[in-house]
């Protein structure tokens, strides 16, 4: 009986022994173990860290990831601008055809990722007294709302980050205002602080140089200027005489561009993997028939070994041939994917511009044009420093006995052989024309500026809308009922996804529209009178 | 031992041979180990301790049974006068014990088998057999000194014919007559058992009597059967107080699936099963009585020798399995925490038994062939407009006549040749393949009355219907239990499975998904053309051949069959060990730990060209490794409180622990050297490790059952959980259930036809913490710009979170009528899933894109009718159908105050798929035909219908109305057949399959009209009524081309034109099984030999549509409901099992 007394006391003592070990039992790991190891907390993001997501928000506003690029810029501005058309089947775009997920795609990706870190970066600087990231912060929100507004006039602004299921829209005309505002308060701030650095290289467009911020947001001011001067020509003058005097871009060396990496790629590179589209008629029959030095940067030759072609907008679908995308020419090979693929050359990983020196003297010599003091110079000679700036920059880098010829060129844009036979775009030289009539002096410069600004087709949409320039070709096809063929599409309808998420929010914007949600409404500072725009080619 | 195998082993070839060897030897070594079991040891061999202070002879006997694996037969009278037995403790063979201490009685003894016969002097004439005779020479009739007779009839004194009485222990046995009676000659003392089908097997002891007349009590078939319930707790099906369904098991390896789940569809009431579209092994989604969580998978709970596993279960080895019990709602599973809102499976294996050694062979071959059953048009070539072009996706060319056209091959020396442009009807179908599927599985158990120890072994190979798609499979499982004391009892089991899938089939529209691409092919391609696939070109890379080179959605198929790489290992590891001590007969302590972990690899070889996806080749290698730590303990008391009432309680905890990761390499836009895979053969490696979600669930709990006249029974549990994913304040919850059933015809008395009635009803009510990491915002760090970029996570967080609740109740009666020839169990049931945890879309304008949130609230109510009838019995032949039947209805009554519609998933192009309040769950969206007020669609100029533009129709859910299956079970002598058909009745899904199909012009549809046209409302969907923008009839004439094209593809097609009922009614299983009677194994040393042949999935019986197989679903998500987007075939498999007893 005794062994089996002590039989039982084992085994009494091993299931409580058993019972001990297998029972840690208590929840003081819990708050850890529900924080995820491998991401930061929100609470735990300092001021060290702050750079990273600045970086975050800085790239990101030149074209989320590569499909949101593709799908708002070159599926849509770039198409409108006429940079790029289309050869495949599977999208409608170049028809006038806007997609409700592409929109909505752009919608919540700017607002959800690039907005929402610019307010964290300049709620955070404000509370933790950090005036020049505080600024450079403010700069950049300016910068990102501003191709947003312009695509769909009254958008979220002032309300942005209220967390509430409802947000209220602004006017657009509300916004620029603030915009003007906005740059204001930061170029005050920075123009105190010269020499001094924010952000250090996590800045991917001047390592953090405060003058270089100022110079930037002066620039931008010019910009904002001269797009309201067809509804506000006073503040136009007024912000753009400001802006001039205060300081812009005067050359290369000033240009903003957003520097790219092997894990921060050109935006337009990651999207020439899917050889979905072609370059446009009017972008090959300005630069052929102008022997201008950017073709050959701009445009790949043809596959099959035919030189270069560009192909018309708007191709009905049973218009378009597999074919095409041997027979029209690619984008350059710079914005080719970094990798040698199977049909030629690596890309290069471009930086992508945002505001170039080249740009600024074009809005100079149209201000210069519209009687403006633009720091005493003519529109000639602001013109012809715009184009000397786009052809020497890095990209093109023509010599200064290109640039002089091209100037003085009066060669016209061609005729494109193709199945439609398409004379030339315009008939417009390089040379300036300083005796001819405004219009024809603003189709210059704008052209010009259309050319300098690729691959910017936010812009350059913007551009087109705001003054008909370049005045571009008809498109085959219009299969929007709102827009015929010969119209231009005058902004992006709201994004679909508002309706479900923010039904009252979105009201306040469509009352706001003073139009219908509708691709052929105007925005507010789309004021030129219509019988003013030059029809298009056709 | 390996003569016992020879004979196996030479028919089953020599892989199989090295195998088995090693088998037996592994035998013999645990018998080494385990000492006592085998049947030829011998008394005067077998060495015990042993030692008596004063003891009666009976207890002596008892040591020496406790002792080794032999029993004593004796007469009581003989032996129960001897006592104060002595013998100081030794060591010595049992014989030499025994002869010391019957040495001063009149008795002696003998050894047949595993028993010591105790013969008294006195009553031992007929033999001359002296002490210590050795026993092997004599016959056994030479015992025989009992002749025992009687009657053995029914409850209600109808003689009962064949039933097997045996004495226990032995293999001495006979039946009854038609009469009932029966006579036996037995060695001595001992006890009978009385056993027949559909009877409780009743024992009773001889004590010296000559006549013993038996009353049997009829046995209802599902009642009287011990079910596992939660937790492991072994209970009589008549007490439960909810509804359970137990699955015969023998069917699991007879036809045989490489995924067992799929072995179950059509047996269980409520349980609705899908495969994914991936091929060979694919996984499953598992529903229990509908879709209830709106964020999560609403699949239920695995648990396998009472703990919890990691999700599914379809590489679990069926061959291991001795049980399967469905606790169908949370009332049955209440005690399982989380995850049993949804149901729960819970699965016993085998263990091994004590006695003689179990050794089986089962081998299972079938072949699988697909089932091509979409429609083409064999009459148009590629091209459109009604023209050639070799270049083409798409299938609306010219009649197809002989007419000589360019070839589309780009291999430089092909591309100028020509051929004749003729049908190619079978160019789908060559591309597919019959594949097989064998298993053997090799069983052996083995045990003495301490230890008992259980061995399996399987190898399953699989070749899909896809050449290339393959598995293989290796389960090795070990189960070892045994009595450390009296007691301490220890259960131990280790389970590993290592699999790899080779080339599983990339699901839904992906261009890698070969189905799609062997689907698409224009009408006029030839296989052997299609199957030169590549060249090297100029630059010596290797090109692919394809039609249209550059296309961002099409490949060759047989370029991306033999250029695509995908291999995916899984190794799992279960383990589990428990110790339980008796305290008393009434108290009981149950300790366990189990662990489960799962280790996957995937590794994803693309060589160069592969135009829309990697263009450069690429190169991915994940490794994941997923973990389930569970403890628990158990203390039970049982106690009889009077002669009518008995109770049962029983408190417990658990913790659980759920870990995770993902390590992820991959050479991200390509390969610099084409084909060198390696993770360093790329300008920008990319790496990313997950860890996580990690989760903790802490619980306490207890139950009671009480149960009173073994008629009336109530249940009460409570459960009460701490867990991780919670704040601080709601982390802790309780939640009880409460059951009561009650045996009407032992309590009333019933009409004669009624032979039993229980009536049960049940509230439960089931809490869940729900995922983790709502409780925080988090920023995610990533590569990018100089120093890397932060973003911060667009979700909110919720400090606030309480958890997910369940509430359900059901009520049920379970009848036997005629005798219990008749068995029917009806249930109802409601559940309602309230304080969801998910998230609600914010404006992304607000800040962020979503806020966790707790609300909403699933209603599922349903019905479910099991029926089981034996329709003819006789001596020899048997037919009994078992019938199931379960209808569900699901609403979703409220989602939230701000958000009545929720969005839980869409596609890029096609649907959303929503909950949304006052409908069904999982509404699936699609953009419908424009309709006037009158519901007419109206068409264009060109009779092409106009659309909504946007996901606002309600086109299609997959809930379907019902679901039932009949299995019809014959059984002649040795013969048996029994096959299964399952209905589904409902539901519709859109198929993304036919939307891009018909754009392309390759099924049979887009054939009518090619020339002449049609019209919309008319011989075009005549269902519809159509009428032109002006309100006219519609009589426009369009053609085909213009039609189809404008209403599919892949961008925003026209979803409420690609609608498909899912309707079906199918012959899912089958098996013709033959035993081979005794007489004909003869001297073969083996005890049962089975041969079957086996078919599943064998053809349909009614499809309301022939262009999809509803069971298989893109992915094991909600998600994949409502949707079909260019699924494999479905596969129909033949073959034969053999399984082989050996003795």
């Amino acid at each position: 009986m005794k062994h089996a007394i002590k039989i039982h006391k084992i085994g009494y003592l091993a299931v409580l022994a058993g019972l001990l070990t297998i029972f840690p039992g208590c929840t003081k790991k819990f708050n850890s173990l529900n924080t995820p190891q491998n991401q930061i907390v929100e609470e735990n993001i300092d001021a060290n860290l702050l750079g990273q997501e600045f970086a975050f928000a800085q790239y990101n506003t030149m074209g989320i990831y590569n499909y949101s690029y593709l799908w708002y810029s070159i599926l849509y501005s770039d198409r409108f601008a006429q940079y790029t058309s289309n050869n495949t089947s599977g999208f409608l775009s170049d028809e006038y055809v806007v997609s409700g997920t592409h929109v909505a795609s752009l919608w919540t990706n700017f607002y959800g990722q690039v907005a929402a870190q610019i307010y964290f970066v300049e709620q955070y600087t404000q509370q933790h007294n950090m005036p020049l990231e505080n600024a450079i912060a403010k700069i950049l929100r300016v910068k990102s709302y501003q191709p947003i507004t312009d695509h769909f006039g009254p958008v979220i602004y002032s309300q942005f980050g209220n967390s509430k299921t409802t947000v209220n829209y602004d006017s657009q005309q509300d916004i620029y205002t603030d915009f003007f505002k906005t740059l204001d308060s930061a170029v005050a701030v920075l123009a105190l602080n010269p020499g001094k650095n924010a952000f250090g290289n996590n800045d991917q467009m001047y390592n953090g140089n405060v003058d270089q911020w100022r110079i930037f947001a002066n620039s931008l001011r010019l910009r904002l200027a001269m797009r309201i001067v067809y509804v506000n020509p006073a503040l136009a003058q007024q912000e753009a005489e400001k802006a001039v005097a205060a300081g812009v871009m005067t050359s290369n060396s000033d240009n903003g561009y957003i520097y790219c990496t092997v894990n921060s790629l050109n935006c337009l590179s990651t999207s020439t993997y899917h050889d979905e589209w072609r370059m446009s008629a009017s972008l090959y029959s300005v630069l052929a028939g102008y022997n201008d030095p950017r073709l050959p940067v701009y445009l790949a030759p043809r596959w099959d070994g035919g030189g270069y072609r560009g192909l018309r907008n708007g191709l009905p679908v049973d218009e378009l041939a597999p074919t095409f995308f041997q027979t029209y020419s690619a984008v350059g090979n710079r914005w080719r994917p970094l990798y040698a693929g199977i049909w030629g050359a690596a890309g290069d990983n471009e930086p992508m511009p945002v505001i170039t020196s080249a740009e600024v003297y074009f809005l100079m010599a149209e201000g210069a044009l519209r009687g403006w003091n633009m720091g005493g110079a003519t529109a000639a000679n602001l013109y012809n420093n715009g184009i000397t700036m786009s052809l020497s920059e890095n990209r093109v880098g023509a010599s200064p006995a290109q640039i002089n010829t091209y100037i003085n060129g009066i060669s016209l844009p061609v005729a494109i052989n193709d199945q439609w036979n398409s004379p030339p775009m315009c008939n417009i030289p390089v040379s300036y024309q300083s005796s001819a009539g405004f219009e024809t002096q603003l189709e210059q410069i704008i052209t010009q500026k259309w050319l300098a600004l690729f691959p910017n087709g936010w812009e350059a949409w913007a551009e087109r809308r705001r003054t008909g320039y370049p005045r571009g070709y008809a498109l085959i096809e219009s299969l929007n009922p709102n827009l015929t063929k010969f119209q231009l599409i005058r902004r992006m309808g709201f994004s679909p996804d508002e309706q479900a998420d923010n039904p009252a929010g979105l009201k306040t914007g469509l009352s706001l529209l003073g139009g219908a949600d509708q691709n052929d409404t105007r925005v507010w500072w789309d004021a030129k009178p219509l019988g003013d725009y030059p029809p298009p080619t056709n | 031992m390996s003569q016992i195998l020879r004979l196996p082993i030479n028919l089953r070839g020599i892989k199989l041979q090295i195998r088995v060897k090693i088998i037996s030897i592994m035998l013999f070594a645990s018998t080494q180990i385990f000492g006592n079991t085998l049947k030829s040891q011998d008394i005067y061999k077998v060495q015990i301790y042993l030692e008596l202070k004063d003891e009666s002879l009976i207890n002596a006997f008892k040591k020496i049974e406790a002792e080794s694996s032999f029993y004593f037969m004796y007469r009581e009278e003989d032996v129960k006068n001897v006592t104060n037995l002595n013998v100081p403790r030794s060591k010595q063979s049992i014989a030499a014990f025994l002869q010391l201490i019957l040495a001063n009685t009149p008795m002696s003894f003998k050894q047949v088998d595993q028993r010591i016969l105790i013969i008294h002097k006195n009553s031992q004439e007929s033999t001359n057999q002296s002490e210590g005779t050795h026993y092997a020479q004599k016959p056994l009739d030479v015992f025989e000194d009992i002749v025992v007779s009687g009657f053995v009839t029914g409850s209600n004194s109808d003689p009962l014919e064949n039933v097997s009485v045996t004495l226990k222990g032995s293999s001495i046995a006979t039946l009854t007559d038609e009469k009932g009676k029966y006579k036996i000659s037995i060695p001595m003392d001992g006890v009978l058992i009385y056993s027949h089908v559909g009877f409780e097997t009743q024992e009773v002891a001889i004590r010296n009597q000559a006549v013993i007349n038996v009353v049997l009590r009829r046995q209802i078939s599902t009642l009287n059967e011990v079910v596992v319930t939660a937790l492991g707790i072994k209970r009589e099906a008549k007490s439960l107080t909810y509804s359970t369904q137990s699955v015969p098991t023998e069917n699991l390896t007879e036809a045989r699936d490489p995924s067992i789940m799929n072995t179950l569809e059509g047996k269980v009431a409520g349980l609705s099963i899908n495969s994914d579209g991936t091929g060979v092994g694919g996984a499953n989604r598992v529903v229990l009585r509908g879709d209830r969580s709106i964020s999560g998978d609403s699949q239920p709970l695995y648990v396998i020798d009472g703990a919890p596993i990691i999700g599914d279960i379809s590489d679990i080895n069926p061959d291991n399995i001795a049980s399967i019990n469905i606790l169908k709602g949370p009332n049955a599973a209440a005690l399982y925490g989380a995850g049993a809102q949804n149901g729960a499976i819970i699965i016993e294996t085998k263990k091994g038994r004590p006695g003689a050694i179990n050794i089986s062979l089962n081998h299972s071959s079938q072949v699988l062939s697909p089932i091509n059953s979409i429609q083409y048009q064999n009459e148009y070539a590629q091209g459109s407009g009604g023209v050639y072009d070799k270049t083409s996706e798409s299938s609306w060319g010219p009649k197809m006549t002989g007419q000589i056209v360019p070839s589309w091959s780009i291999i430089p020396a092909d591309s100028q040749k020509t051929y004749a442009l003729t049908p190619q009807p079978n160019n789908v179908r060559d591309a597919f393949q019959n594949g097989f599927n064998t298993s053997t599985n090799l069983y052996a158990s083995m045990g003495s009355e301490k230890i008992q120890s259980m061995f399996s072994i399987t190898r399953t190979d699989v070749q899909g219907i896809v050449p290339g798609n393959t598995l293989g499979r290796n389960n090795f499982a070990v189960r070892l239990t045994s009595q450390l004391t009296d007691r301490l009892t220890l259960d131990t089991k280790i389970d590993l499975m290592q699999q790899v899938i080779h080339d599983p089939i990339v699901e839904d529209i992906s261009d890698l998904n070969q189905v799609k691409q062997i689907y698409m092919m224009p009408r006029n391609i030839r296989t052997e053309d299609a199957r030169n696939y590549s060249f090297v070109n100029a630059q010596g890379v290797i090109r692919q051949n394809f039609w249209n080179p550059g296309s961002t959605y099409g490949l060759n198929p047989y370029f991306l069959r033999n250029r695509y790489h995908d291999t995916e290992t899984k190794q799992r590891g279960t383990a589990m060990a428990s110790l339980s001590y008796e305290f008393s007969k009434s108290l009981k302590l149950m300790v366990r730990g189990a662990y489960d972990v799962i280790n996957g690899g995937s590794e994803i070889e693309t060589s160069y060209d592969f135009y829309n996806t990697a263009l450069n080749g690429g190169y991915s290698v994940s490794k994941s490794q997923t973990s389930l730590f569970n403890s628990d303990f158990l203390l039970s008391y049982t106690k009889k409180i009077h002669k009518d009432w008995n109770f049962n309680i029983n408190a417990g905890g658990n913790t659980q622990q759920q870990r995770q990761n993902l390590l992820n390499g991959n050479t991200n836009v390509g390969l610099l050297v084409p084909d060198f895979f390696t993770l360093s053969n790329t300008l920008f490696p990319s790496a990313s490790y997950n860890p996580g979600p990690n989760i903790d669930i802490q619980s306490l709990y207890a139950f009671a059952h009480l149960d009173w006249k073994n008629a009336v029974f109530l249940d009460v549990t409570g459960r009460n959980d701490w867990s991780s994913t919670l704040p601080a304040s709601h982390r802790s919850y309780f939640y009880p259930s409460v059951g009561l059933s009650a045996i009407l015809s032992d309590l009333i008395k019933l009409p004669e036809l009624i032979s039993f009635a229980k009536l049960r009803a049940s509230w439960a009510s089931v809490g869940s913490g729900g995922p983790a990491y709502m409780l925080s915002r988090t920023a995610t760090f990533t590569s990018g710009g100089n120093n890397g970029f932060l973003e911060l996570s667009s979700i909110l967080p919720n400090p606030d979170l309480r958890p997910e609740l369940t509430n359900s109740y059901e009520f049920g009666l379970d009848a036997g009528l005629f005798k219990s020839r008749l068995n029917l169990n009806v249930t109802y049931y409601k559940t309602n899933t309230l304080n969801q945890l998910f998230t609600v879309a914010l404006p992304p304008g607000s800040g962020a894109s979503e806020y966790f949130t707790n609300g909403g609230n699933v209603q599922n109510k349903g019905l479910e009718i099991l029926l089981s009838a034996v329709i003819v019995k006789t001596r020899d032949f048997r037919w009994q159908a078992d019938l199931n039947f379960s209808r569900n209805r699901n609403l979703v009554l409220q989602i939230n105050d701000q958000r009545p519609k929720l969005i839980i998933g869409s596609d890029q192009s096609f649907r959303d798929f929503v909950a949304i309040q006052g409908q069904p769950f999982g509404q699936v969206y699609s953009i419908g035909f424009l309709r006037d007020a009158n519901g007419n669609v109206i068409v264009d100029d060109r009779g092409v219908p106009l659309n909504t533009g946007s996901r606002s129709v309600s086109v299609a859910n997959a809930n379907p109305d019902w679901m039932g299956g009949i299995t019809n079970s014959f059984s002649y002598k040795n013969f048996n057949l029994s096959f299964l058909i399952d209905v589904r009745e409902g539901g519709t899904v859109l198929s993304v399959t036919k939307a891009v199909m018909a754009n392309a012009g390759v099924t049979k549809e887009t054939q009518a009209g090619r020339e002449g046209g049609l019209v919309f409302g008319k011989n075009l969907f005549p269902n519809q009524r159509a009428v032109t923008q002006d309100g006219k009839p519609n009589d426009i004439a369009v053609d085909p081309e213009t039609f189809w094209t404008s209403m599919g593809g892949f961008v925003n097609p026209v979803g409420e034109a690609f609608v498909e009922n899912m309707s079906n009614v199918r012959v899912r299983e089958v098996i013709f099984g033959y035993t081979f009677p005794r007489s004909l194994l003869g001297n073969l040393p083996v005890s049962q030999v089975r041969l079957s042949l086996v078919g599943r999935n064998l053809f349909f019986i009614y499809r309301a549509s022939h262009d999809l197989d509803p069971d298989i679903s893109i992915g094991t998500s909600p998600l994949g409901e409502g949707q079909t987007s260019f699924a494999p075939p479905s596969t129909r498999s033949y073959g034969l099992n053999l399984k082989i007893d050996f003795k």
